[in-house]
């Protein structure tokens, strides 16, 4: 029984996993940016100055939309890239 | 345990190559050669020592063997890890890119907008004046999502 215990953990050395160290690539640090809050209009009576915000949240809107599909291509390609190593 | 193996890696292949090659030979002789005198006399122990000899070796042939097998695995891993890094980074690269010139157009335009508005503003304010309601509204709804 002992002897059979003894080979039995002689066998197991050589179950060791394939000495491959692999990571997954960082994100570039644009792409982690939080989404700005959207801004207020001020107290106006003035048309240009709501325009003016308006078009401000547009522009944060389009920053953050281009943020979005650019990380989530980011991940599809790494993941793809990551998962064709086996 | 991984001490006794590590310190029975440290003999070069050659030298389990070479004994079991002996340890056959010294087998066979034990059979063989009974007119010498040394053989006749010690042919037991030299069966014995030799049989255990040849267990020994043909047990760390299949070590090395698989350990080969595994060094060829590792090797090819390692390559298309690389190969796979560079294409990461290479894709890191050309994402940020287009991020970054994708960022660039959007402050252009916005920057064109701003200064359209400014220059127009006399004439879009002439014609229309905006009512606080109108405000709160647009304040309100720009906040619909944000975090409790």
């Amino acid at each position: 029984m002992k002897l059979a215990v003894v080979v039995s953990l002689l066998l197991l050395t050589g179950c060791v996993a394939t000495p491959v160290a692999r990571e997954f690539p960082a994100v570039p640090a644009g792409l982690t940016a939080a989404c700005a809050a959207l801004i207020d209009v001020p107290a106006t009576d003035k048309l240009s100055v709501v325009l003016t915000t308006v078009t401000r949240n547009y522009a944060q809107y389009q920053e953050c939309s281009i943020r979005v599909d650019s990380w989530n291509q980011w991940y599809n390609e790494q993941k793809k890239i990551f998962d064709s190593v086996k | 345990m991984w001490q006794i193996m590590w310190l029975l890696s440290l003999v070069p292949d050659s030298v389990y190559h070479v004994v079991l090659i002996l340890a056959v030979l010294a087998f066979g002789a034990s059979y063989i050669l009974k007119m010498v005198p040394f053989i006749t006399g010690n042919a037991f122990v030299i069966r014995v020592a030799s049989a255990v000899l040849i267990v020994f070796c043909v047990w760390m042939e299949g070590g090395i063997a698989n350990e080969a097998k595994w060094q060829a695995r590792v090797d090819e891993l390692e390559i298309k890890v690389a190969a796979a890094e560079k294409a990461a980074a290479e894709a890191n690269g050309r994402i940020e890119t287009v991020y970054v010139d994708r960022i660039r157009v959007v402050k252009e335009v916005q920057y064109v907008v701003q200064n359209r508005i400014a220059k127009d503003a006399a004439k879009i304010d002439m014609t229309c004046r905006v009512d606080p309601e109108a405000i709160e509204i647009l304040n309100q709804a720009a906040h619909a999502g944000d975090k409790k």
